[in-house]
């Protein structure tokens, strides 16, 4: 727990320093849009992810997985919660930043598409199947490469408070992202190999 | 009191399952939910979390 509060003390103390620096008005324009894609897709798909964590919590027959849960629900609250708190700094200035609260419930044809994946791989399905099809196709193999990309062109773009927030959020990231390893090796192990490679095809493709 | 080191803790917490006495084992997790057919009840123990 302390080193969670070390590391909400680090993003959200870079983001007070560099509030005058006027990102929004100095920014490469292009960065700015990457920005409000960002929040869009990310910030609620969180918390719904938070909620996906609770299912693990409650149906899962592996006792480590239930207490890695437990700290994963609170690992994507905070995402959640960081995610909204910081494009909200940017709501004065330009109105499109609120879509990082909104985006999730428009029918813009792009938000459809990413809602209908979300829901389907974090909501639908059973605990196993919703684990390796999100902890360990679209977490590990997925953001966990994405987002430390995206630290990197947020620093190039001058963007520390967003280079440092997602930096944070990955360090979360990569510890929950784990759950779903040891159940790769179960289902192998019980000759369910077929199985376990056609839920990392549907993540992944 | 001297506070343990997570080590000499950390197993005891990841032993939190029972043989339930008054319900079935799929009354308390049912199968739509809780998943993994064909994985046979012992290997649940032995899911080991890499960090």
């Amino acid at each position: 727990m302390d080193v969670q509060r070390q590391k909400d003390a680090g993003a959200y103390s870079v983001k007070a320093a560099l509030e005058r620096m006027d990102l929004y008005a100095k920014g490469d324009p292009g960065w700015i849009s990457t920005l409000k894609e960002h929040y869009a897709a990310v910030a609620v798909v969180e918390y719904g992810a938070a909620l996906m964590e609770a299912r693990f919590v409650r149906f899962s027959k592996a006792p480590g997985m239930r207490n890695m849960a437990t700290f994963g629900m609170l690992d994507e609250t905070r995402h959640a919660q960081m995610q909204l708190y910081f494009p909200h700094e940017y709501i004065a200035k330009d109105r499109q930043f609120d879509w990082a609260h909104e985006a999730m419930r428009t029918d813009n044809w792009g938000v459809v598409a990413a809602r209908h994946f979300f829901d389907d791989m974090m909501m639908t399905r059973d605990v196993i199947a919703t684990s390796i099809l999100l902890n360990f196709a679209f977490e590990t193999g997925y953001t966990n490469l994405q987002f430390i990309g995206l630290a990197s062109d947020a620093a190039k773009a001058g963007d520390f408070t967003f280079s440092k927030l997602i930096q944070s959020i990955q360090s979360d990231e990569a510890r929950h992202a784990q759950i779903g390893t040891p159940l790769v090796k179960m289902m192998i192990e019980s000759g369910r190999k077929a199985e376990a490679q056609k839920l990392i095809d549907i993540a992944f493709w | 009191m001297a506070v343990l080191q997570r080590s000499d803790w950390y197993d005891l917490a990841r032993s939190t399952s029972w043989t339930p006495s008054y319900v079935k084992e799929d009354a308390i997790f049912p199968p739509e939910h809780s998943g993994g057919a064909g994985i046979p009840p012992e290997k649940w123990a032995s899911y080991d979390e890499p960090f």
